[in-house]
């Protein structure tokens, strides 16, 4: 420290706190940066404070590196809180902004089935048989994905992409294929009534109100998807070009002269969410809908598919063995969750499902009956969510 | 819905439904005092526009990512609590709170655990191509950055934690309470105090 006082107290020369603020560009006044080029001691000091800040930097970086938080994740998390305030509030809160956020949850379990649905890796069909594949939930497995899991694949494709215009790859890969779809966030749409969401949806499944947990409300808030399907047509032959220049290690692609283009279909039914909420702001959401299916394209080899998916660079050795434990991969929905949030497989009216538990979002109950997928979530502790979800039928 | 007050303060009128598009010029007063007014969509707005960097100091400070979500959550519940006045500075006013509360939260859970320890015994993220050598080098200088940053002052740590989380002077001066003028010098001063005790922790590591 002493050399610190040393330093800051040359006759005329700015200390270092005021070089320091010259580094990060908070000086307003230019007088500092023309005296320090005038005079070679401060020059020096300033190299000196360079060296020291550059360090300081980096190093704080590498212990720090890796989290971004989740803002969206953040908001859920907090909106509950707000209305559940021990102390009265200043502010007057409205029930206004829960119907915003009932219907931002609605919304968001469509996201949640089509997000998914996208995950849902490819079944396991031998080579010989070429009809077409065609992948539906029975069963759920959790695979746990780090926060940072981005960053590592990022620096592992850009390390393959070399001296690549980046520019250039956005417009090849906007170009390989066309995409169409009807599905839509905001399909979710809030009918008056659950005789409306029977009309629109058929029958459906729901807990009795003496089941729910004291406070929250019997008559829910209802809430319809409607069904669509999304569709991605491959140019096989481009996309080979892009593996080839890109240097990644991907075998599946079938032949381009035989199967000029590979389609996918997703397809993702109709369902119906119904929304209790509690007095203190929480709420929970009993959904259900068929399980959507996604059809594979003849001409390519799901083994090595498979195998590319496993082998993909950057793809953390932890995932991958996780994935490798799955033994059925025709009907098992891979559910990928953040690290914090537990999960353990569960019986839902004696058929297998599975609960995942957020430490900030809450619990979530799955489960498959008679080709039915079953979505019960709240912000409940776990046990209790799973009796509410004992309770539906 | 609530975005009208939001837009009648800003000025703004119309019937367009992109609320966000919208608040993105407003500022931090307008939206307080919307918020004032009881809406809700101007406090969302402040808290997108807030959170992930008093997430990201919540974190440097703590070390710890379930602490500091807890800490910059309950941070923007006081704030909803009891607004403040339309003039006041939010941004100074978030990072002072989750400073505080961040160092608190340090203070208390030293007793139990040394929070350093906890990030000492977890591991960087490895890729499958890392040279195992270069992976425990890593390792290594990370875990004696960890030990350096514990030796330092509670004042100088945060200072440090700030100007990684990316705040201007003003700001880091607004959360710890110091004048604008005197971050250039406790920054500095942490800096070379942190390379020192990096310095130290090599010899002695070095010397067992």
């Amino acid at each position: 420290m002493i050399r610190h006082l040393l330093r800051s107290h040359h006759g005329g020369c700015p200390d270092d706190g005021t070089l320091r603020a010259l580094l990060d560009g908070e000086l307003a006044s230019t007088t500092v940066a023309a005296h320090v080029g005038a005079c070679r001691r401060c020059s020096e000091r300033l190299d000196a404070l360079r060296t020291d800040a550059d360090w300081a930097s980096v190093s704080v970086q590498s212990v720090y590196s890796g989290v971004a938080p989740d803002t969206q994740r953040a908001w859920y998390a907090l909106a509950p809180r707000l209305h559940s305030a021990e102390e009265g509030t200043l502010m007057e809160v409205t029930p206004a902004p829960w119907n915003r956020g009932a219907v931002r949850l609605a919304t968001a379990l469509v996201a949640v089935f089509a997000v998914v649905a996208a995950f849902m890796f490819t079944p396991m069909r031998t080579v010989a048989n070429d009809m077409l594949d065609r992948f539906r939930v029975e069963k759920f497995a959790v695979i746990t994905i780090p926060m940072d899991l981005v960053s590592p694949f990022e620096s592992a494709f850009l390390e393959n992409l070399g001296e690549m215009d980046q520019s250039d790859l956005k417009a090849r890969f906007e170009a390989l294929g066309s995409f169409t779809t009807t599905l839509g966030m905001d399909s979710a749409r809030q009918v008056g009534s659950l005789d409306d969401a029977r009309a629109s949806y058929g029958e459906f499944d729901m807990p009795d109100a003496a089941d729910l947990p004291n406070g929250f409300t019997s008559a829910p808030q209802v809430f319809v998807t409607d069904a669509g399907s999304a569709t991605y047509t491959l140019d096989t032959a481009e996309a080979q070009r892009i593996i080839d220049d890109l240097r990644l290690p991907i075998y599946s692609l079938p032949d381009p002269n035989q199967y000029p283009t590979l389609t996918f279909q997703l397809d993702v039914p109709a369902g119906v969410a119904l929304l209790y909420t509690g007095g203190d702001g929480r709420i929970i959401a009993v959904a259900e809908m068929p399980s959507p299916t996604i059809t594979f394209p003849n001409g390519l080899d799901m083994n090595m598919l498979r195998e590319d998916i496993l082998r993909f660079p950057g793809l953390p050795a932890d995932i991958v063995a996780q994935l490798r434990a799955i033994d059925d991969w025709e009907t098992t929905l891979i559910i990928p969750i953040p690290e914090g949030a537990d999960s353990r497989d569960v019986k839902v009216n004696g058929e297998p499902g599975i609960l995942i538990t957020d430490p900030l979002l809450g619990s979530v109950v799955l489960w498959e009956d008679s080709g039915t997928l079953h979505f019960v979530a709240g912000q409940l502790d776990a046990d209790a969510l799973l009796d509410v979800a004992n309770a539906v039928d | 819905m609530s975005g009208r007050p939001v837009r009648a303060a800003a000025g703004i009128e119309g019937d367009t439904t992109d609320v966000s598009a919208l608040t993105l010029n407003v500022s931090d007063a307008t939206l307080l005092h919307a918020m004032r007014q009881g809406d809700e969509r101007a406090f969302e707005e402040l808290f997108s526009r807030h959170y992930p960097r008093v997430h990201s100091v919540a974190y440097r400070i703590t070390g710890n990512r379930e602490d500091a979500e807890e800490l910059a959550l309950d941070v923007f519940v006081r704030l909803h609590r009891r607004p403040l006045e339309d003039d006041a500075n939010v941004a100074g006013w978030l990072f002072r709170v989750v400073t505080n509360d961040a160092l608190n939260a340090v203070r208390s859970r030293k007793r139990r655990l040394g929070w350093l320890q906890r990030f000492a015994r977890s591991e960087p993220v490895r890729r499958l191509d890392d040279d195992p050598l270069d992976v425990v080098a890593l390792q290594d200088d990370a875990a004696r950055v960890r030990a350096a940053l514990r030796r330092l002052p509670e004042r100088q740590r945060a200072v440090l934690a700030l100007r990684a989380a990316g705040l201007s002077y003003s700001e880091i001066a607004a959360a710890l309470g110091m004048r604008p003028g005197s971050v250039g010098t406790t920054l500095a001063r942490a800096e070379r105090a942190l390379r020192d005790a990096y310095d130290t922790e090599e010899r002695e590591r070095g010397g067992r």
